[in-house]
């Protein structure tokens, strides 16, 4: 049996809106950037995902999962079995270079990596025992999109647009935020991918620092030139499908250029940020000195003004520490020089990060926006080399906040050296879980029939983390 | 499948049973929870021993039917709807309470409890209300009876002998496709269209057949031919498109469609599939040559198996070969830690395309448990892998043999001649040349015994004692021979170690390796085998001991040298090896086929001999095979330059913990010269003795007598020029090295492919459950056991067995599947809308009849392709209007009965060759290697990197390759829109179409009505013709932009800053670049760029295609370039109809 979402007949305003605009009346809809927003499953605590990709993987224990052992035996072999690393350059027990300090009324402890975020820590449910299958960056990156360690399967914005629909005027429902020397993490834009489901669920990437934020955003002619052109090829398209009789896929693409019309206004309009406030400004760290920071505070700031404009799923893109230095795709990746590294991509992302939930919060907005924060693993207890890491998926740390989360709290843990999780092991599957529950959808039954199988983002696997809900 | 009596019927006892818990009535959702994750479980896990007879049922619970939970057994109620907490049930396949566990085999996956969970708290919706009968327990438990059930299905019966029916009025009877879809129709009350017009039926045709539209000129001649003669002109260019070119081109790409073709391995580092392309050329040569369907799936399964293979004529490759090389378009991880998961994981998407592709069945959904839908079970699953799994990834030589073995055999015979004009010379310089040099230390002598300070060098003795004199002497000799003796200990040690394993490559253990390529004919080099140098001197490059050699007749041959596979149980493996020009050589863990940080891989250079040490702590307890190839001829890392390389190995010895590691040993090099009896006195005496040793192993040569010791001894002197070596000290050799060179000039460089080279076949156990690291028994190779299960014997892998079966008469879907594919890609759906799959999770056929009827037709056309295109497209059927009728729109608006024609998005690649094609700018030869998308070849030749595939084409829905994909995706997204209005290409195109049309002709009508002819394939009705001419006079009138909009210079401003800050960035990281690499100064621009940053030239060609059109804003209005850009913009242009 196919779970098709029921056709929802209350029809909001704003699509009233858009069927009259386009002029080809309710057929055009299917075809609509908007798909008709669904009926949630049950009722959702949230609205809104802004995920903080940390990609390359975050020391947990170096993070949001203090290990006071690995100090205590810093230099010593590990006493317990080492499993297969990527580099198999593997060294002795690492102890953290960096300081953990209890914040916020809850205690939550936070490394001195991440101050800003710390101040926000009652906010937060740091889930220390995630796991992932895959140890390898591209793989790790599907797996933690899509649940699916290759390319071909959708990504979680995608499913989310999939069973919520688009609540955003011309703008796509599911934006990937790129800025600065940003790329696309290892394994490339199907990371982003619709996968199986519907085209108009994919990401979008966009540049908010470009003049074309969106590959063919940019017309290259005067609006008003463009309008004459649009008017005319309209008028010759209605002739064809007036011989037609009306054929109903036909009409729906030709609805698609005025959704791409508005687009192209709507986009610059998201990214002209010169109305934000000076305050609002250096809360996000857009005047950092360091031009990093400051992309990256450009991403945040986007990914609140996407939200308001009722984008679903918003994903932000790290950048490399260093302009060129070979690591733009995994920027989190310390095989080596651990402490310089993370304190460079923590000096990035720390402050912009801190301030987005501090406008959210003051805005009124991070109750119904879910903000995520992981990377695709977390990194070993021990050293690779002298001084880095290694991947390390068989226990690490992940943050939730906002929409729905109990904040304050700490879920699962890993063992004493924070190798392995050994209690609440949670998954990606959990989270993505949860997250759809969070978003009031049942992730068992969200599916999609695919060659000939229901297919969902959490397979035959997942379980809602009921510990961090509100 | 539950029925919705059996639903209603489920309400009554279940309220009952639920204690104060409001409950709806079952939803189809929670009956289908019920079905698809709780009665599997139930049936698997439970019914063993909760089933059945009364009397033996464990604790008086049955868990077969619904009353049988509720009511419970001696414990009490098994479970309380709605209440998870207060179900034993619950409790006890949660494993917490110690007393009550079940299963009793382990406790179940955390999914498969929370779906109880979530089943008992929304009620414990369950359809069966009666306890089963003993026969109807068997049944559902046993595979047998489900799978005889399950071969019900339609798909599985035999293919009907059925004739057309005979009743059909004339028009509908000529062709036995519309005589089947007239009956359907009719009986159905739904009246046909009429026939559509000449240009709609001409474009549909070009379409179609091609995937090109029709120029203007041909659409005249059809409109002309068909007035006079409509059946005949319609046959008359089926036929001409057939034969053309850009059939296979169009055609081509629906098989890459089905074989997800692609030209990387996708993940980090998107590894190219080297010479992917040539796949691509030779399914469209195959589709234009009309080689039939079933030869087309022995070549995809087997092409490296036939017996007789197709031999291109020209190019003398293998075409059958190249078939294999869908094999390669798989996915592949980056440096996996869990090597064997990376295979499994290859291995499915293998089985997952064959299966979908050729049987239209979802094999790889068998991989943990049986088949859910359809009749195929895991071990139908495991079958199948034994057959893909066995091939190693490979980068095969696709010569014909004959093309492989040029001058081979003159070459053997001249180096016979060379051998002995060698011989002779240095027997007679041993004799009366040699000793004169030796004592005075002249004519190279000097350096080499400088070098020989090592006692493993035969010239070391001499070094040592040449001054020496009576007792100093002896005492030295005396050493060195003690020093010898200890040495041959060592060797017969090592002979006598239990090692875990040892390969002499020199011996019979080499036909256990696998070899492939034109370099290694199969049989073992013996001791004294030698090459000769291409170029340049000595003459000898070397004379090697007994082993596997890849250059002996040439070093532009191909290697490709596979061991059998070995569990590793010891860290140490060592190998003994020597090449030259980048050759490789590698442990391959899993068959992964790339290199990375625990996949080390060395290369060969410098031609010495050396023992190569692997650590293979890292991988203990996986599998794996030791692999040797030539500088191109790995499986991922090859490139397609044309370098001449060479390997040669002798011996691998696996070394357990405490066992001495095997190493170069003195006794091996200098056996000549101390084996023999006696011992010599005085310098003179040793030289004598040096003589004697070479005239024996020189003799020992010529007479293809010699053994390793020797041939290492003879081949120190002679790549050390001790012994005359090159043209001019052996002028008797100078006719034949002449002779050798021009020969081994003649040699082609080898014709590479994607492929598989074969290994010894194995039986995959079968994982359970899918989790590879729980290997159960193995599993015979065979076909699916619905059709065949008679397994494929030994002899082979069985992948030409595959096809045999898949292509059998016996098989019943094969035939049906490729029918319904033409159908597909002809009509716009198939018979069978699901071309994918004809399981039961798939459409059923809207016509069975005619489809059987066309599956008997591919037979009787002996699988043409084109014989059966023809019927279709010659059918009334196909030319049909695409204005349903009055009948048709109100009984059938899906059109599933055919009464018109389908209007249909064409593919992106038919959007985007379309406006190549109305610009003039398409280019229709083909191309090699693939080209950017901007480029102006077929879109078929654009470069698939699955990591960077081409936007224009995803944006219209060009698959992406994961697996097979029978039927497209056609979306509506703006995308689209945007791509046509502000896309460079679209731009690009429009800009030459406008300038075509111009230069044509001055008269605006003139211009409009042929934009319509090169676009649209018609004339613009007068409406549409005053629409563009207003819209152009009005263009016309409009002042320059730049002037008008201030936000647009200040982008335009920003863009070229943008552009600077790029060339800036550039420069400074091309000095840096250039004080590690100088060479680079001398590369052109583009190659700068791209070794510096290839993200910074990728932007700065993107930001100079914007900027390009942009500024010509400043310009005057260019009317014409957006009348053409409208006309791509139209839905008639990108729809067929």
């Amino acid at each position: 049996m196919v779970t098709q979402r029921p056709d929802n007949h209350l029809i909001s305003r704003r699509q009233m809106l858009t069927r009259c605009s386009t002029g080809f009346g309710a057929l055009a809809l299917a075809g609509m950037a908007k798909p008709a927003v669904a009926l949630p499953h049950y009722r959702p605590a949230a609205k809104h995902v802004i995920f903080c990709y940390m990609s390359g993987g975050v020391s947990h224990v170096d993070s949001f999962d203090p290990k006071p052992r690995l100090n205590q035996d810093h230099g010593k072999p590990m006493p317990v079995k080492v499993e297969r690393t990527q580099f198999n350059q593997n060294g002795n027990i690492f102890g953290s270079p960096f300081e953990f300090k209890q914040y916020g009324e809850s205690g939550v402890p936070v490394s001195s990596l991440f101050p800003h975020i710390a101040e926000s820590v009652d906010e937060l449910a740091v889930v220390r025992s995630m796991t992932s299958s895959v140890n390898e960056h591209a793989q790790g990156n599907y797996f933690f999109h899509t649940g699916v360690p290759f390319m071909g399967s959708p990504s979680a914005g995608a499913w989310v647009n999939y069973g919520l629909g688009s609540d955003a005027d011309n703008l796509p429902g599911f934006v990937v935020l790129q800025s600065g020397d940003c790329t696309v993490p290892h394994g490339g834009v199907g990371l982003f991918s619709n996968g199986y489901l519907p085209a108009q669920h994919q990401g979008s990437i966009l540049q908010g620092d470009r003049m074309e934020a969106v590959r063919n955003i940019k017309a290259l002619e005067l609006p008003g030139n463009q309008r004459k052109r649009l008017d005319l090829i309209q008028s010759l398209d209605s002739d064809f499908v007036n011989r037609l009789e009306g054929q109903q896929d036909v009409e729906a693409a030709i609805a698609n250029y005025e959704t791409a019309f508005r687009m192209q206004a709507a986009v610059p309009e998201l990214c002209d940020i010169r109305g934000e406030s000076e305050a609002t400004k250096a809360l996000y760290a857009l005047d950092h000195s360091n031009t990093n920071t400051a992309a990256y505070g450009r991403q945040c700031l986007l990914a609140r003004r996407l939200v308001e404009r009722g984008v679903r799923f918003v994903e932000l893109s790290c950048l490399a520490q260093h302009a060129g230095d070979g690591q733009k795709a995994n920027p989190w990746d310390q095989h080596g020089g651990l402490e310089e590294g993370h304190s460079n991509m923590a000096l990035q992302v720390d402050q912009p990060i801190g301030g987005l939930l501090k406008d959210l919060k003051a805005r009124g907005l991070l109750d119904e926006t879910l903000v995520i924060w992981a990377g695709e693993f977390g990194r070993t207890p021990f050293s690779q080399g002298s001084n880095g890491r290694d991947h390390n998926p068989y226990g690490f740390s992940i943050w939730m906040a906002g929409g729905g989360i109990k904040g304050g709290t700490i879920y699962g843990a890993t063992d004493e050296f924070g190798y392995h999780a050994v209690e609440n092991t949670s998954t990606v599957f959990d989270l993505w879980a949860t997250v759809l529950h969070l978003m009031g959808l049942d992730h068992e039954r969200l599916t999609y029939r695919h060659g000939g199988r229901d297919l969902s983002l959490t397979d035959v696997h997942g379980n809602v983390l009921h510990d961090i809900i509100a | 499948m539950y029925t919705m009596k059996q639903c209603v019927v489920a309400v009554g006892p279940l309220l009952i049973g639920m204690s104060g818990v409001a409950v709806a009535a079952p939803t189809p959702e929670a009956m289908e929870h019920f079905e698809k994750h709780i009665r599997p479980v139930l049936v698997d896990h439970c019914y063993a021993c909760h089933g059945g007879d009364p009397a033996k049922v464990k604790g008086g619970l049955n868990l077969t039917y619904r009353d049988g939970l509720l009511t419970g057994g001696s414990g009490g109620p098994a479970l309380v709807a709605g209440s998870p907490e207060n179900s034993l049930l619950f409790e006890a396949i949660q494993y917490h309470n110690t007393d009550l566990q079940m299963p009793p085999d382990g406790k179940m996956a955390d999914d498969l409890v929370s779906h109880f969970r979530t089943w008992i708290t929304d009620g414990a919706v369950d359809p069966r209300d009666t306890p089963p009968s003993a026969e109807d327990l068997s049944n559902a438990m046993s595979w047998e009876t489900v799978r005889e059930r399950r071969l019900a299905w339609w798909s599985f019966q035999p293919v009907q002998d059925v004739e057309p029916p005979a009743d059909a009025p004339a028009e509908w009877a000529a062709n036995p496709i519309d005589a089947f879809m007239w009956a359907q129709r009719t009986e159905a009350g739904v009246s046909a269209s009429e026939l559509t017009d000449a240009r709609s039926l001409v474009r549909r045709l070009y379409f179609v057949l091609t995937g090109l539209p029709p120029n203007p000129d041909d659409v005249t001649r059809f409109v002309q031919a068909s007035s006079l003669d409509w059946d005949r002109a319609v046959e008359t260019t089926v036929d001409r498109l057939l034969a053309s070119p850009a059939f296979g081109e169009r055609w081509g790409r629906h098989w890459m469609d089905w074989m997800r073709y692609a030209e990387s391995h996708g993940s980090e580092g998107d590894p190219e599939i080297p010479h992917a392309w040539r796949y691509r050329d030779y399914i469209i040569r195959a589709l234009n040559a009309d080689v039939p369907y079933d030869d087309l799936v022995r070549e995809h399964l087997a092409g490296d198996r036939l017996p007789t293979p197709r031999i291109h004529p020209e190019t003398g490759v293998n075409e059958s070969m190249l078939g294999t090389a869908q094999y390669r378009f798989v996915l592949h991880g980056y440096s996996p830690t869990d090597a064997l998961d990376e295979r499994v994981r290859f291995v499915d998407n293998q089985i997952d395309v064959v299966s979908k592709a050729f049987l239209g069945m979802t094999v790889s959904c068998a991989r943990c448990h049986n088949h859910k839908f359809d009749p195929i079970s895991q071990k139908d699953y495991y079958a199948l892998f034994g057959v893909m799994a066995t091939g190693h990834p490979a980068t095969v030589t696709v010569d014909s043999k004959a093309r492989q073995e040029i001058n081979t055999s003159a070459i053997a015979e001249t180096k016979a001649k060379m051998r002995a004009v060698m011989a002779e010379k240095w027997l007679a310089y041993i004799e009366d040349g040699i000793a004169e040099p030796m004592r005075q230390t002249a004519g190279g002598w000097e350096n080499a015994l400088n070098n020989a300070t090592s006692n493993q060098n035969p010239l070391h003795p001499w070094q040592r004692l040449r001054s020496a004199n009576g007792g100093n002497f002896e005492k030295g000799w005396r050493e060195l021979k003690a020093q010898w003796n200890g040495s041959n200990y060592n060797v017969r040690q090592r002979l006598e170690t239990p090692y875990p394993k040892t390969w002499n490559l020199g011996g019979e253990d080499a036909r256990a390796w696998v070899q492939h390529g034109n370099g290694l004919n199969g049989t073992v080099a013996p001791a004294g085998s030698f090459d000769i140098r291409d170029v340049g001197e000595p003459i000898i490059r070397g004379i090697y001991p007994a082993g596997l050699y890849s250059h002996l007749t040439s070093t532009k041959h191909s290697g490709v040298l596979a061991s059998p596979r070995f569990d590793i149980n010891d860290k140490q493996i060592y190998v003994r090896v020597a090449g030259d020009g980048d050759a490789r050589h590698r442990y391959v863990v899993q068959d992964f086929p790339r290199n990375g940080q625990v996949y080390p891989m060395t290369r060969l250079n410098g031609g010495h001999w050396r023992w190569q040490r692997w650590d293979l702590t890292y991988w203990l307890g996986d599998e794996a095979h030791l692999e040797l190839s030539t500088a191109n001829d790995q499986a991922v890392l090859a490139s397609d330059e044309l370098t001449r390389s060479w390997f040669g190995i002798s011996e691998v010895v696996i070394v357990a913990d405490g066992q001495p590691a095997p190493r170069d040993e003195m006794a091996e090099f200098v056996a000549p010269l101390f084996a023999p009896e006696g011992q010599p006195k005085n310098p003179d005496e040793l030289l004598a003795r040096y003589q004697q040793s070479l005239r024996d192993c020189v003799i020992a040569w010529r007479d293809g007598t010699m053994s390793d010791e020797q041939a290492r001894y003879l081949n120190f002197f002679v790549t050390w020029g001790l012994l005359p070596n090159t043209a001019e000290k052996v002028p008797e050799a100078a006719a034949l090295l002449e002779e050798y060179r021009h020969l081994e000039s003649e040699i082609p460089f080898p014709t590479r492919a994607p492929g598989v080279v074969e290994s010894a076949p194995i039986n995959q156990p079968l994982f359970t459950r899918g989790d590879h690291k729980q290997p159960g028994a193995p599993v015979e190779r065979r076909f699916l056991e619905a059709i065949n299960p008679t397994p494929f014997g030994d002899n082979d892998a069985g992948r030409l067995a595959l096809a045999e079966e898949i292509v059998s008469d016996n098989n019943p879907l094969s035939a049906r599947i490729m029918a319904n594919r033409l159908w597909h890609h002809t009509f716009g759906r198939g018979l069978v809308a699901t071309p994918d799959n004809f399981g039961v999770m798939g459409e059923k056929p809207t016509h069975p009849a005619l489809l059987d009827y066309l599956a008997r037709r591919v037979r009787e056309h002996g699988w043409s392709t084109k014989a059966l295109l023809r019927e279709l497209t010659t059918s009334r059927t196909f030319q049909q209007s695409a204005l349903p009728t009055e009948t048709a729109r109100e009984k059938d608006p899906a059109n599933h009965l055919w009464s018109h024609a389908m209007v249909r998005r064409l593919e992106a690649e038919a959007i985007r060759d379309a406006m190549l094609a109305a610009s003039g700018r398409l280019k229709s030869e083909p191309v090699s290697k693939p080209v950017p998308g901007g480029d102006p070849h077929r879109s078929v030749y654009v470069r698939v990197v699955r990591n960077d595939l081409d936007p224009f084409l995803t944006i219209f829905d060009a698959p992406t390759p994961v697996s097979t994909k029978g039927r497209r995706d056609v979306t509506n997204v703006p995308a689209h829109a945007l791509a046509l209005m502000n896309d460079p290409f679209v731009q690009a195109n429009a800009r030459t179409l406008a300038a075509r049309v111009s230069a044509e002709s001055d008269d605006a009508n003139q211009r409009v009505k042929r934009l319509y002819e090169l676009t649209l394939g018609r004339a613009p009705s007068d409406t549409e013709q005053r629409r563009l001419l207003d819209f152009v006079a009005e263009t016309s009138k409009r002042p320059a932009g730049r002037e008008l909009d201030a936000r647009l210079n200040e982008e335009l401003t920003a863009l070229e800053a943008q552009l600077a800050e790029i060339q800036s960035q550039f420069t400074s990281r091309l000095e840096i670049a250039l004080k590690e690499t100088p060479e680079l100064a001398r590369e052109p621009e583009r190659k700068q760029w791209e070794s510096v940053s290839p993200e910074l030239f990728k932007e700065r060609e993107s930001l100079r295609a914007r900027l390009a059109p942009l500024a010509q804003l400043g310009g005057p209005a260019e009317p014409w370039v957006e009348v053409a850009q409208s006309l791509f913009s139209l839905k008639e242009f990108s729809y067929l109809r």
